[in-house]
Parts: C-alpha cells; sequence; structure tokens
C-alpha cells in the first residue's frame, strides 16, 4: 500500500500571516489539532497544532490576536511523498515520534495526511508498535521537548 | 491489571485559580498535553477536573482571549469522571466509551489523586497482551508439530 492510497485529503490549511486566533478557529470548527500552513502560491511551509499554540503562544504570554501563525507554528514539517511506501509513513511517526504526517506530491505541494488512526485502521498489529514508539514523544527528549519561544 | 497499577503516577496538577497561561508552562516543562484540576484538602488532592492543551486552544484562543486573564475553572469540563485504583483495565474502557472521555484520574479510597489513567496507554497495554497470546499460540503450535513427528 501506499501512502497515497490511505492519506486523508484535503487538508485544512492557514496562511502565514493569519493570525493564531484564526487558525484556532478552523481547528475548532474542523475538529482537528493539525493545519497545514501554505503560502499564497501553495507551497507548504509549516504545521501548526494544539501543542504549538500551547507551548509558544500561551506559555510564552503571547496575543492570539496580534500573532502571526508563522511566529508559532513549526517550520521543519517531517513528510514523505505519494508514492511512498506506507511503511516509509510509519518508520516517520516511530522515529520522529508524530502521530500525524504530511504527504506531498512530486513537485513537493501538500497532497495529503496520514495519521496513526489511518495506519490502525490498516494494520492493528503494526499500529500498536507504532503507538509505543509515538506516545513515548511526552517523556522522552529530544523530540518531545520543543523550543520554548 | 486494575487502574492503580497501570496509571501514570507522575501526574501534573494545578489548582483552579490558575491561569491558562500557567497551565501552559507547566504543559511545556512537564512534557505533557493534559493537567488534572485539584482541591488540595486535608494533604490530599481531589481532583476536580482535566484541562488539556485542545482545551486552552478552543476555549481560550479560539475566542480571542488572552491565557493571562482566564482562570482555568472557567474552562474545565462541567463533569469530571474519576476511577477508583481497584477497578479492572476493562471496566475502565466501558466507562470511557460510556462518558466519551480518553483520560480518567485515579482516585483512592479517600478520594485523593494517585494517577492518570489515559485511552492510548490501554490500547498499548492491550496491544502487548495480544501480542504475548500470538506468541504462546505460535510456541503452543510448534510444539503440537514437534510431538506429531
Amino acid at each position: 500500500m501506499l501512502c497515497k492510497d490511505l492519506m486523508n485529503r484535503p487538508v485544512e490549511t492557514v496562511q502565514p500571516h493569519e493570525t493564531v486566533q484564526a487558525a484556532a478557529q478552523r481547528m475548532r470548527d474542523a475538529n482537528i489539532g493539525l493545519l497545514a500552513v501554505c503560502d499564497a502560491r501553495g507551497r507548504l511551509v509549516g504545521v501548526i497544532t494544539d501543542r504549538d499554540i500551547t507551548v509558544r503562544l500561551c506559555a510564552a504570554g503571547g496575543s492570539p490576536v496580534d500573532t502571526a501563525v508563522e511566529d508559532v507554528m513549526t517550520p521543519d514539517v517531517v513528510r514523505c511523498a505519494t508514492s511512498d511506501d506506507l511503511h516509509v509513513a510509519e518508520d516517520l511517526m516511530m522515529r520522529e515520534r508524530k502521530s500525524r504526517i504530511v504527504v506531498t506530491d512530486d513537485q513537493d505541494r501538500l497532497a495529503g495526511i496520514i495519521s496513526l488512526s489511518d495506519v490502525a485502521t490498516q494494520a492493528p498489529q503494526e499500529a500498536a508498535r507504532v503507538l509505543r514508539q509515538v506516545a513515548a514523544r511526552e517523556l522522552l527528549g529530544p523530540h518531545g521537548t520543543r523550543p520554548a519561544t | 491489571m486494575n487502574a492503580g497499577e497501570l496509571c501514570i503516577r507522575e501526574v501534573v496538577t494545578a489548582l483552579p485559580e490558575d491561569t491558562a497561561e500557567s497551565a501552559a508552562c507547566q504543559m511545556r516543562e512537564g512534557h505533557v498535553g493534559d493537567l488534572v484540576v485539584v482541591n488540595a484538602r486535608d494533604g490530599r488532592n481531589l481532583p476536580v477536573g482535566i484541562v488539556t492543551d485542545r482545551d486552552l486552544v478552543l476555549k481560550v484562543i479560539a475566542v480571542g482571549r488572552q491565557p493571562a486573564e482566564v482562570r482555568l475553572e472557567q474552562i474545565m469540563g462541567q463533569v469530571l469522571v474519576t476511577v477508583d485504583e481497584h477497578t479492572e483495565i476493562s471496566a475502565v474502557l466501558d466507562g470511557m466509551k460510556e462518558n466519551g472521555v480518553r483520560r480518567m484520574p485515579v482516585i483512592n479510597a479517600e478520594g485523593g489523586l494517585i494517577g492518570i489513567l489515559t485511552y492510548d496507554d490501554m490500547v498499548e497495554w492491550f496491544a502487548e497482551e495480544l501480542a504475548a497470546m500470538v506468541t504462546l499460540v505460535h510456541k503452543e503450535q510448534r510444539l503440537e508439530r514437534t510431538l506429531d513427528r
């Protein structure tokens, strides 16, 4: 199975200059915890999650109406390609301790997203192994430790 | 296996009058995505609510409020579902399904907080049990084949 066969799309997006409040509203309305950040030309420039907003805005005393998405997003996006085997996404989840992996096409444009729960429906046994690794992120560094900016 | 044996004992706690900003700082420093709100009474921590990073995003940031100006008692859930430390894991799972929650504070007979149990912790435990059973079946099958010869 390839990543493009299992990925979810469309992916909810937000632009880098929008406010964090706008991003939070989109997360609420779509009932999701991650948005892809794309510039005006549609290029993927980052992702923003519940955790990013909590750690980099709430904890830092920032204002949700005066802070831009690009100031709290994670610019280094863990990604795989649409043509990659699903195992590539699973390995990335374990190595990077992330429960969601962004999928891009051969021109590096945003194509979809694969989450741990997608893997779980496809391969329950495999999912348990991945989950164990991913869940450890809150207890282990360095991936669980994010910049305190 | 019961709730007290499986739960995470290093649970991060906060008081109802603490701010969303200080809760976010605790989540950052403790590398966790949730904390238990408690009332301290007679040397015990009595759980009164749970606040997650998602609560901060939806109930503070999405509505454009300043994290330093929101108290946890204003955003934590109205009803807290706790579980006694002696409850069997299968019963905990039923309780989570019934109440639609993914995490429960674990309490002792006096109502004091001793830890937190999450859905992910339980999935991991069930997965390990299942893997152990599969290994046992394989061993038995090998033994049978050996004896048949």
